[in-house]
């Protein structure tokens, strides 16, 4: 039968280049020249040279000594001088004998004449560890090869040999005499001088090949992303990808870290240019089947997975900078891609970010905004289309238990990590909780329970290098920590913020963390501070944090704390009257966070006397987020309150009510409850408003700003005062909650009502606190003039 | 058998001996009998010893002025009949002229007194004594005339360095030595440069070292404040070098600088044609620096315009200097063969470049460009020519290289096509459309991995090519991948941004991401730039009709109609256009309108009944309108009711058995 005749096809080595004739291997000083030299001879002692064999190969004793001396040598990464070179090589020759300094001194002599050539080989028998047939019968040796074998093919040192081969043959000519020339200088002149031309030219240590370059991408990318300050500085880092481009074209990683980079340094064009540069090399690499190599003889194979990948990254890039449309079509068409392929793996994470994109879309703040308005046309098909991938995630998730990693079917890819796999699924049902949250739904009457469950408490802690087990922990526990404060819950916040702060360790294999997880947590604690009013410690806090996420490293941590100084100096000011201050603080949030510059903008716009632009600032913003709605109701009600609109206070108060009954915030019935109360006060209806406010004594503890209990507490009095009671209990609550000056317009609020009650026609009348009320007040009112707005709270 | 000659073995072993002896002797090992070893051997016995038997007469000494003559005649034979193996022999003896000679010895080979071939002594073979007690001037100038035209000789047969060597013996006498011997080294450091690449020629890296030597000399021509001399070529070498080194605004400054100084040098023109900035710039320059250039300057712009994708101009500008005189020349005719190419006129380009190849039927330049018309204009006959043609007189050159993957690119080898692209691209590497025309070959064998690849390696190695942006964005856009495509096409729009089709191209994406706004600017800016496919308008109305914007989709279809409604192979696309006019405007009420494209509608067969159909719709209405109105003058008159059952039923009537044709 006539042979089955094949078409070579294009070899795609040739018109791209062979890819290992671009890898760099270890760059060739005289001091790898010597070590190369040193094991060749200390093989030679250990096998014996051409047909002489060795009396005495080395044991595994002193092949240990040997070996631990060369390792010491190799991972070195300074020059080793001629002189103790040969101290060394005396050193070894005292442990294992055998001549072996003589005859590497020898050897090297020889070199330094230019007796012989430069010749970085060994013989056959280095890697096959085998004497010629007639040398056995002759010596008469037993078949344990092991005894023979120096090194074995898989050891670091049998790389590293390989490396500096594969690098001394693509050395060119005039590389080869500078080597020569510089070896000379080494030997006779006792000098070191680097090498300045050609592939061994004298680079940092770290990226001075091509398998060190990669280490250090690598190391510098979770770096940047885990703990950017422990990372190089951005423009070092540019420059030694600079140096990885030009002389290993092999590491096209290079444009990967470019890219991140460039995220950090916000420059997003530069960010999708470096991204999609890495992506579209990679479409061709190192084929990853050495059968098809050895029949083909072709290392170059397509990679395709490029294609399905990039858009995810790309999209994330558009999803930092606020891009989410162009985000969710990237990831949309990620997905249809990996499905295309059958690639399961990439279809969950892309599933996955299209999750986060809907789910972030406020940037730093968690809560829903209003939909883009060209999307409005699609609203009868968003649903659909959300709940088809809402069920293929079900889908996939239920035929992936995260219990039983070896049952995943649909996994396609041979290599996928079960704990990326594992991670995906904790973070997919993580995104459904936290959809959850933002609605106000802790307790979903539904199988998302199970999600919060599992999101929150269940995850599964690995012991991976990778460190997303921890990562998605620290998430989980920053998440919390927000949900808390959104219910009002601010002690346990702190503790909540305070441990995983304190958890944060380092260790060998870890940095400390300073993602955006710590820093939610670290602004977590600092409004669990400003609740109780400690408004020093936040402060302290805030600098600490400012220090450890300064912007020019790490911006999208930085928002977070530009967001918490406005608020919390914001607040401050605002309670000691300064309103012009607090223009300022507010200026600061109209882009970051555009709701809370809503509400603080037409509360001082209110307070000074603009009633009117401050409720259409309130009615013109267009709120999609429960709470936020709910916020923003009852600013309006106290608004209406403070200047006697109660109709409208009303109406707003009801529905505030509405949302706060279907949600499970711990804290929005009081808050609306109070509202209430306070309005039913001003309208001189004590009775009703004592009612009212009575119920909620227990809640006020637990769900209380000081501010809020301060509020309570002096409504409480005039309740009660009102009613011909007496309020100094809660009067003395009051006070004791506004010390330090925190609000000095409140504590001429008590002082004026202490003044009512020690009037000779009042009360209690006392004509020494009388007098000593009304000086205080006057004391205060020197020092911080003003009214106190707290009606309008 | 004994020998006669040698009877016992002592005789035998002794002759033996001398057999071998004499042998020696005759092979010149040993000296003849009561000879010393190292005594001069005669003709004879040297001739004796060889074997070769011939004429050693002696003969007498060399006649310095003959053997100058004799000398100069062979280097002016051999530089005119352009045989530079024997000009470079002649003119390095003559660099090692001896100083005698160089004098105008007096004992010359004819002199009377001297017989040539008569006993002369054996000592008259001797070479001439090299170091005279004192050489006179002029014959150093002499020896200094050879050792420069020597140099330049070793200049053309390309040793750089060796003829650097004897420059430096001249050029402090003189000008043109000491230019030619930086000249020279520039040369020679621009090989070695080129050596060193090949050596590693898979990895191409530039190696950005220090103290190269181009930076070296350049600061020794600094030194010797060589760009004020008054010879301008100086300056100009200096420019060269800045470029080597990347310093790109200094060597504008001074190609700039030469040019005002003698506007001849077109070199400097030319250096300057691809630093230049901007047109505006270029344009500037001309104008104000008062170059007195006759026609330079033009062919100048000619480059420039050329460069910044301004093909119409550039041929315009180029279409002047033939009309000022300078006609039948190749390099102009190539050019505007080229812009043409660019500008997508094949057809000119192509004839452009037949009348060049029938005046210099070899001449190879831009003919890559002639292959890629006719590659699009699916000529295959012609193509197979031109490749043959240029395959069997340059089968080494990377035109050549480029025709003949053109070729089997036409005839669908796609392996055979790359195969010779390659080739190309070992020849020449900096090439980017090369690298694209590879990324095309592997979109057609749908690699699309390795296409993409060759894309990158084409944007690598020039970003400013649209080309390689368009053929990433291409490939994305068939794998179905518009937004990600959209970067990509972007990119190429940059490059290019008077380019229509890729206007069109970014509208389409725009479409698919429903970037509505997007979209039509696109349409509407190709459409303004001339539409070369000609499928602008028709994106940009289809888009309005797409999202319901009818009334703008009219008005686009309008012009559509104007621009191609006699084109025919837009037909289609007119009866379309008139049909949904018609419908349009019935809809919206336009009855005049809406006739004037029903009349249309009777022009093809396809939209023939619907126009029928329109014209009694219309008729219909009309009459409707006409008894209404007639209906409601007598109601004014006579006041009497008309059920409005009867008016809503005139009103459904509609005619029989047809659809309405629905968009």
């Amino acid at each position: 039968m006539p042979p089955h005749k094949i078409r070579a096809g294009i070899n795609l080595d040739t018109i791209f280049g062979n890819p290992l004739v671009n890898v760099t291997g270890e760059p060739i000083t005289p001091t790898k020249i010597a070590i190369f030299y040193l094991i060749r001879t200390l093989f030679q002692s250990h096998f014996g040279i051409g047909a002489v064999p060795s009396l005495k190969p080395f044991d595994k004793y002193e092949k240990t000594k040997a070996f631990s001396v060369l390792y010491s040598l190799i991972l070195r990464d300074a020059e080793v001088s001629y002189e103790d070179f040969r101290i060394i090589a005396r050193m070894l020759n005292d442990e294992l004998d055998r001549s072996v300094y003589y005859h590497f001194t020898c050897s090297v002599e020889r070199l330094a004449n230019g007796e012989e050539q430069l010749e970085m080989l060994f013989e056959d028998s280095f890697y096959t560890a085998k004497r010629p047939t007639h040398e056995n019968v002759l010596k008469r040796e037993t078949k344990e090869m092991d005894m023979l074998t120096f090194m074995s093919s898989t050891s670091f040192m049998y790389v590293w040999i390989k490396r500096v081969m594969i690098q001394y043959t693509r050395t060119s000519q005039e590389g080869i005499f500078t080597l020569t020339r510089n070896f000379h200088e080494w030997i006779n002149k006792e000098k070191i001088s680097p090498i300045q031309h050609g592939i061994n030219v004298k680079l940092p240590f770290d990226i001075d090949c091509s398998v060190r370059a990669r280490q250090w991408i690598g190391e510098q990318l979770r770096l940047i992303q885990f703990c950017p300050s422990r990372a190089m500085p951005y423009s070092e880092i540019m420059n030694w990808c600079n140096i990885i481009r030009r002389r290993h074209r092999d590491v096209s990683e290079v444009n990967l870290m470019e890219a991140i980079v460039q995220i950090q340094l916000q420059d997003p064009p530069s960010a999708v240019d470096s991204l999609k540069e890495f992506f579209d090399l990679s479409m061709l690499h190192l084929t990853e089947s050495a059968n098809a190599a050895l029949n083909t003889l072709k290392l170059i194979a397509s990679n395709p997975g490029a294609m399905r990948y990039g858009p995810i990254l790309q999209g994330r890039i558009c999803r930092i900078f606020g891009d989410r449309i162009s985000a969710h079509t990237l990831f949309t068409e990620s997905i249809q891609q990996s499905q295309v392929n059958v690639d399961d793996m990439c279809n969950r994470i892309a599933n996955i970010e299209l999750t986060i994109n809907e789910v972030f879309m406020a940037g730093p703040i968690l809560m829903r905004v209003v939909c883009d308005p060209s999307k409005k046309d699609d609203n009868e098909n968003s649903d659909n289309s959300k709940n088809e991938v809402r069920t293929l995630q079900d889908t996939i998730h239920a035929a992936a238990d995260i219990n039983m990693p070896t049952c995943r079917t649909l996994q396609k890819s041979v290599k996928e990590d079960y704990e990326l796999h594992a991670y995906l699924v904790s973070l997919s049902k993580f995104m459904l909780c936290i959809e959850d949250l933002m609605d106000g739904k802790y307790f979903r009457f539904n199988s998302t329970a199970d999600y919060v469950a599992v999101g929150l408490h269940r995850l599964r802690l690995m012991s991976d290098a990778q460190s997303k087990g921890r990562v998605v922990e620290d998430f989980a526990g920053a998440i919390m920590t927000s949900a808390l404060i959104q219910s009002g819950m601010y002690n346990q916040a702190r503790r909540a913020s305070e441990e995983l702060l304190v958890n944060n360790n380092e260790t060998k294999s870890c940095p400390k963390f300073e993602t955006e997880n710590q820093v939610v947590a670290g602004v977590n604690f600092v409004y669990s501070l400003a609740s109780i009013g400690d408004y020093d410690t936040a402060f302290d806090t805030l600098s600490s944090l400012k220090l450890v996420f300064p912007e020019d490293v790490n911006w999208l941590c930085s928002r977070h704390i530009t967001i918490c100084s406005n608020i919390i100096n914001f607040e401050k000011d605002f309670l000691l009257n300064q309103y012009s201050a607090c223009f300022d603080h507010v200026q600061a949030l109209s882009s970051l966070a555009p709701l809370e510059f809503v509400l603080r903008k037409s509360l001082l716009l209110a307070v000074t006397g603009k009633l009117s632009e401050a409720v259409l600032l309130l009615k013109e913003y267009k709120c999609e987020d429960v709470r936020g709605m709910m916020r923003i109701h009852m600013q309006l009600a106290t608004i209406g309150t403070a200047y006697g609109r109660y109709d409208a206070s009303e109406y707003h108060l009801e529905e505030a009510g509405k949302i706060a009954i279907n949600t499970h915030f711990q804290d929005a019935n009081f808050l609306v409850t109070r509202r209430i109360g306070s309005m039913l006060l001003t309208r001189c209806m004590p009775e009703e408003a004592y009612q009212i406010l009575a119920s909620l004594i227990d809640r006020v503890e637990s769900f209380g700003t000081y501010i809020e209990k301060a509020i309570y507490y002096v409504s409480m009095a005039r309740c009660l005062r009102m009613q011909g009671e007496d309020p100094r209990d809660f009067l003395r609550k009051c006070k004791l909650q506004i010390l330090n000056n925190r609000w000095p317009a409140m504590e001429k609020l008590i002082l004026t009502e202490l003044t009512i009650l020690h009037h000779s026609r009042g009360m209690f009348p006392d004509e020494n606190r009388m007098t000593w009320a009304t000086e205080q007040f006057s004391k205060l009112e020197a020092d911080f003039p003003g009214t106190c707005t707290w009606l309008f709270v | 058998m004994t020998d006669r000659n040698f009877s016992t073995p002592i005789d035998r072993s002794l002759n033996r001996l001398t057999l071998i002896q004499q042998a020696a002797q005759r092979s010149g090992a040993l000296p003849a009998a009561g000879q010393l070893r190292y005594s001069k051997l005669s003709p004879f016995d040297v001739s004796q010893m060889s074997g070769v038997s011939i004429s050693m007469v002696e003969r007498g000494k060399i006649n310095g002025h003959e053997y100058l003559r004799e000398l100069e005649w062979l280097q002016k034979e051999t530089s005119n009949r352009c045989f530079l193996d024997a000009e470079l022999w002649t003119n390095e003896i003559l660099a090692y002229l001896p100083n005698d000679w160089c004098n105008g010895s007096d004992s010359g080979l004819w002199n009377s007194g001297v017989k040539p071939f008569l006993n002369d002594s054996y000592s008259s073979i001797s070479s001439p004594t090299s170091s005279a007690a004192h050489v006179p001037e002029h014959a150093t100038k002499l020896k200094s005339k050879y050792t420069s035209k020597f140099a330049r000789t070793l200049i053309k047969n390309k040793e750089f360095r060796r003829a650097s060597t004897f420059l430096e013996k001249t050029m402090k006498e003189n000008v043109e030595d000491l230019f030619l011997y930086y000249r020279v080294l520039f040369l020679a450091y621009y090989q070695e440069h080129l050596e060193n690449d090949c050596e590693g020629i898979e990895r191409k890296t530039s190696f950005a070292e220090e103290n190269s030597p181009f930076s070296l000399l350049l600061q020794k021509m600094v030194n010797e404040k060589l760009r004020e001399h008054e010879d301008v070529w100086f300056e100009y070498l200096m420019g060269l070098l800045e470029v080597q080194l990347g310093l790109k605004v200094e060597a504008e400054k001074s190609f700039r600088s030469v040019i005002v100084r003698d506007p001849r040098i077109w070199p400097a023109w030319e250096g300057l044609s691809l630093l230049i900035s901007d047109i505006e710039d270029a344009d500037n320059f001309i104008l104000n620096s008062e170059i007195k250039s006759l026609w330079m300057s033009d062919w100048f712009m000619v480059l420039v315009l050329q460069r910044f994708q301004q093909h119409s101009m550039a041929i315009q500008k180029a279409e002047q200097l033939v009309t000022r005189g300078m006609t039948g020349i190749p390099m102009i005719i190539t050019k505007i063969a080229a812009c043409s190419n660019a500008r997508h006129d094949h057809e000119q380009a192509i004839s452009n470049f037949m009348d060049v190849r029938k005046m210099d039927p070899y001449r190879l330049q831009d003919l890559h460009l002639l292959s890629d018309s006719l590659y699009i204009r699916s000529d295959q006959v012609q193509l197979s020519n031109l490749a043959m043609d240029v395959y069997k007189s340059h089968k080494f050159r990377w035109e050549t290289c480029c025709v003949v993957a053109n070729y089997h690119s036409l005839r669908r080898d796609s392996e055979h096509a790359i195969k010779f692209f390659q080739r190309a691209l070992r020849l020449n590497p900096g090439f980017a459309a090369l690298w694209v025309l590879i990324g095309h070959e592997f979109m057609e064998m749908k690699n699309n991995a390795a296409a993409c690849v060759s894309y990158r390696r084409a944007i690598e190695i020039d970003p400013a090519d649209h080309r390689g942006w368009y053929g990433l964005g291409q490939m994305y856009d068939i794998m179905r991948m518009p937004a990600y495509a959209l970067y990509y096409y972007q990119e190429s729009q940059k490059c290019k941004p008077h380019d229509s089709r890729l206007l069109v191209a970014l509208g389409e994406v725009y479409t698919k991401l429903n970037r509505v706004e997007d979209a039509e600017k696109c349409f509407t800016g190709a459409y303004l730039f001339g539409d070369v496919e000609g499928n602008a308008l028709w994106n940009l109305a289809k888009l309005h009709e797409k999202f319901e914007n009818h009334n703008q989709a009219a008005q686009v279809f309008e012009v559509f109609l104007v621009v191609y409604e006699l084109v025919t192979s837009a037909e289609e696309k007119v009866i379309y256009s008139v049909a949904f006019l018609a419908n349009h405007y019935f809809k919206t009420g336009n009855f005049e309108k809406a006739s004037e494209f029903a009349t249309k509608c009777l022009a093809y067969d396809t939209i023939c009944q619907e126009g029928n159909r329109l014209f009694r719709a219309i008729s219909n209405i009309q009459q409707r309108e006409s008894e209404l109105a007639a209906r409601e003058k007598q109601h004014e008159g006579s006041r009497s009711p008309v059920s409005a059952a009867e008016e809503q039923g005139a009103d459904d009537e509609m005619s029989e058995g047809e659809d309405e044709l629905s968009f």
